[in-house]
């Protein structure tokens, strides 16, 4: 099997799986109690989040951990605008986000009559900047966009976002950052809240974590014991956040061979498909993510060819839902400007470290040979 | 503990059947003792007019809820089994009544031995008489509050109040076996119900076109299953690869006739497995005029094609009254999952309504379809769904 999916999911890698086992065995105790076992816990416990921020740079901020990064999106958005309503009632998310800040964002204008505006996209995928300075106005808030784009791989740059904040003293920048940790460099301190996830870089599933600035407040949006700083309640999941630790610590360390062998399989595959410009049309550009291709078929339905390459074990995704019951455009590639039989019919591959080169030139010599075999099926 | 509490069961259509009765109702009393296996303080009590459960109260509602989706049930009733002997009788006539909450009630009374004695009438006045002397109750007979039937049959007396609709038709199995051409979609299902609510036992077939439909289908499938298994505890589904025969199609013949074609290609398929399995219809969901495929000149056109029996029990439904059927045996949640079936991917711009089968053999004979089939039957995969695995992983 060629998994060409990581941008979905990656591949927990065993030593993680393996300290994860390791920390529940031995450290079961419930860290908020109180006899020694548990305080050996809590111990443990915060030892993980000082290493993130640590590893992360990060100084002045704390972290919460959550049930993943949909969890965290929706905390970022709702508990920071219900908790800050008296300083303004405007937010601004751009129109590539993940579905989880976009139906928060939809839930505060809803129910709390929040008012959203959303950023659009150039045709190369970056954030349009004059559009921006529209938007933004004195009952702005927040401002929520991602590092990376998850479907397309665009890398944003924040530079201009920055100055332009600059004028603007009370508005906080979030970011969704789940899907560049530790494929792209980048400096954390731009944001004042930030998403990330472990399982986009070999952790485990059902672990994430918001980070903020120490003088954000946060209104919950789970409530119980009052445990995370009374943000996050539920009991403390020690063995996650160790693992989320040492995912992230592996993710950095290596942040630069990883990167060289992504790039190289990168290039394999877009320096094929912009060749053959009559079968594919790229919606990735060449510099972005490297760790992820989207490019769109001209003369076959992308569900179908999805099916097919995953019948000769290559696994990959249309991005949306293999499926014409439900709309199964691609919003991400719309927003670029492109016509409909383009983005209905993406294709998004994404590697990661145990892919190799002979990965790349299969996965090319099987997909020319698909596109022959399948019948024009629109 | 009431220990003469039953539960009564009402054959449906069985009463017309004359001297198939005795295996109607031994087929019965079979799939009703398998669908309760798991209640181990049940008794039963085989007779020619009815089946008696003995039961306590505790699990009184878990099995009328089994017993209601058991073909060939008219209805369930609550008894209490009484001596043939008026005492008696009026003395469980009211265990029946609440003093406190009903205000009027209604007796009938049947006399199945009318070697007892007194006759009904008087039954009835003696009863009557008592509740009217030692309760509140008045008489109503056209609105009561408790409707009271007594029935006396040769080998006891029965009193009840309260009767539970069942799912009506003949006992699954009585009527041998078909062979329901499954798609995933709403339709189907709801005809394979139909058919095993007349007693007809159910094989499934279905035609798979990987990838132009997606593996996921199969799950979908299985998941379908498992609901019908409600009525059916074991169904055999019949995977076959139809993707060459797709591809020769679309290769050889006229995107308009597509349908038509492909259509008749799987109604060789379901004859010659349908002789393998040893059933005796072929069964679908097609319902006049729903789609290109399905208005009567097509039907007539892909008909042709085979002799055996085909049985269309949506044929004259509407499709919101399928929907309704498909809400009720819970089918519907499952098929309107997103999935693409071997009908909708292909689904040409402008497809023939009226296809004549003179246009579309020649286009057939193009191409050696027979082999094809031959290969697609040969590599058929049979897989039996059962709720047995439920609870593994």
């Amino acid at each position: 099997m060629i998994y060409f999916d990581n941008a979905a999911s990656t591949k927990p890698d065993r030593d993680i799986i393996d300290k994860y086992c390791e920390i529940n065995n031995k450290y079961f105790a419930n860290p908020s109690s109180l006899n020694s076992f548990s305080k050996e816990c809590e111990y443990l416990f915060n030892k993980a989040k000082n290493q993130i921020l640590n590893n992360l740079h990060l100084k002045n901020y704390n972290i919460i951990f959550t049930s993943g990064a949909s969890e965290s999106n929706s905390l970022a958005l709702i508990g920071y605008v219900l908790r800050n309503l008296n300083k303004g009632d405007h937010i601004i998310v751009s129109e590539v986000e993940h579905a989880s800040i976009l139906s928060a964002a939809k839930f505060l204008s809803e129910t709390y009559n929040v008012k959203v505006s959303y950023l659009k996209v150039k045709s190369d995928g970056q954030f349009d900047i004059e559009h921006f300075k529209q938007l933004i106005n004195e009952q702005t808030i927040l401002v929520s966009l991602m590092q990376v784009n998850n479907e397309i791989g665009t890398i944003y740059n924040f530079y201009d976002i920055k100055s332009i904040l600059k004028k603007y003293p009370k508005v906080i920048l979030h970011s969704d950052a789940c899907q560049g940790l530790g494929k792209v460099d980048c400096d954390y301190n731009i944001f004042d809240m930030m998403t990330f996830s472990a399982h986009k870089i070999h952790g485990l599933k059902g672990c994430g974590c918001l980070i903020f600035k120490n003088n954000i407040k946060l209104n919950p949006i789970i409530f119980g014991g009052n445990q995370q700083l009374e943000i996050r309640s539920g009991t403390l999941d020690i063995a996650n956040a160790i693992c989320f630790a040492m995912a992230i610590r592996k993710a950095l360390n290596d942040f630069k061979i990883n990167y060289s062998i992504i790039k190289n399989i990168h290039e394999e595959i877009y320096s094929y498909l912009k060749q053959n410009p009559i079968l594919y049309e790229l919606n990735s550009q060449f510099d972005d993510c490297p760790y992820i291709i989207n490019f769109s078929l001209k003369t076959k339905k992308a569900s179908v060819v999805c099916e097919a390459l995953s019948m000769k074990g290559i696994m990959l995704t249309t991005v949306s839902a293999c499926s014409s019951h439900v709309d199964s455009s691609s919003y991400v590639v719309k927003a670029l400007n492109k016509n409909k039989d383009i983005y209905n019919n993406t294709l998004r591959i994404s590697f990661d470290k145990n892919n190799t080169i002979e990965d790349a030139k299969e996965f090319i010599n099987i997909l020319d040979e698909t596109i022959k075999e399948l019948k024009d099926a629109r | 503990m009431q220990d003469n509490l039953y539960l009564m069961v009402h054959f449906g259509e069985l009463n017309t059947k004359g001297k198939n009765k005795k295996d109607f109702i031994h087929q019965l009393a079979k799939n009703i003792k398998n669908s309760l296996k798991d209640f181990n303080n049940l008794y039963y009590d085989v007779l020619h007019d009815h089946i008696y459960i003995k039961i306590d109260e505790t699990c009184i509602n878990e099995v009328i809820d089994i017993l209601k989706d058991i073909s060939g049930i008219k209805k369930i009733s609550i008894v209490y089994k009484c001596q043939k002997e008026i005492n008696d009788i009026i003395n469980n006539v009211f265990k029946l009544i609440d003093d406190e909450k009903d205000k009027t009630f209604k007796l009938n009374c049947k006399r199945a031995d009318k070697t007892f004695l007194p006759h009904s009438d008087e039954i009835i006045h003696q009863i009557a008489t008592k509740i009217l002397k030692n309760t509140k109750l008045k008489v109503d007979v056209h609105n009561p509050d408790k409707n009271i039937h007594i029935e006396i049959r040769y080998e006891a007396a029965y009193v009840y109040c309260k009767s539970i609709l069942g799912a009506g038709g003949y006992p699954l199995g009585v009527s041998g076996k078909a062979l329901v051409m499954l798609s995933g979609g709403i339709d189907s299902p709801v005809a394979a119900y139909m058919m095993m609510k007349r007693g007809v036992k159910i094989e499934c077939i279905h035609f798979a076109s990987p990838p132009y439909t997606q593996i996921g289908v199969i799950y979908k499938l299985y998941d379908l299953l498992h609901v019908l298994n409600r009525y059916q505890e074991k169904i055999n589904l019949l995977i076959v690869p139809f993707t060459k025969i797709q591809d020769a199609i679309y290769s050889n013949c006229p995107e308009s006739y597509a349908i038509t074609i492909m259509r008749r290609m799987m109604y060789r398929i379901s004859e010659a497995i349908l002789k393998q399995r040893k059933c005796l219809a072929i069964v679908n969901g097609e319902s006049i005029g729903q789609v290109a495929s399905q208005t009567l000149v097509s039907m007539d056109t892909i008909n042709k094609v085979i002799s055996s029996v085909v049985i269309r029990p949506l044929a004259c439904f509407d499709k919101v009254d399928i929907i309704d059927i498909s809400k009720k045996i819970k089918t519907y949640d499952v098929s309107i999952r997103p999935y693409e079936d071997c009908c909708t991917i292909f689904t040409p711009k402008n497809p023939k309504t009226s296809p004549k089968e003179e246009d579309v053999v020649p286009f057939e004979k193009r191409f050696d379809y027979q082999s094809l089939i031959d290969e697609a039957i040969k590599n058929t995969k049979i897989e039996t769904i059962s709720l047995d695995n439920e609870n593994e992983f």
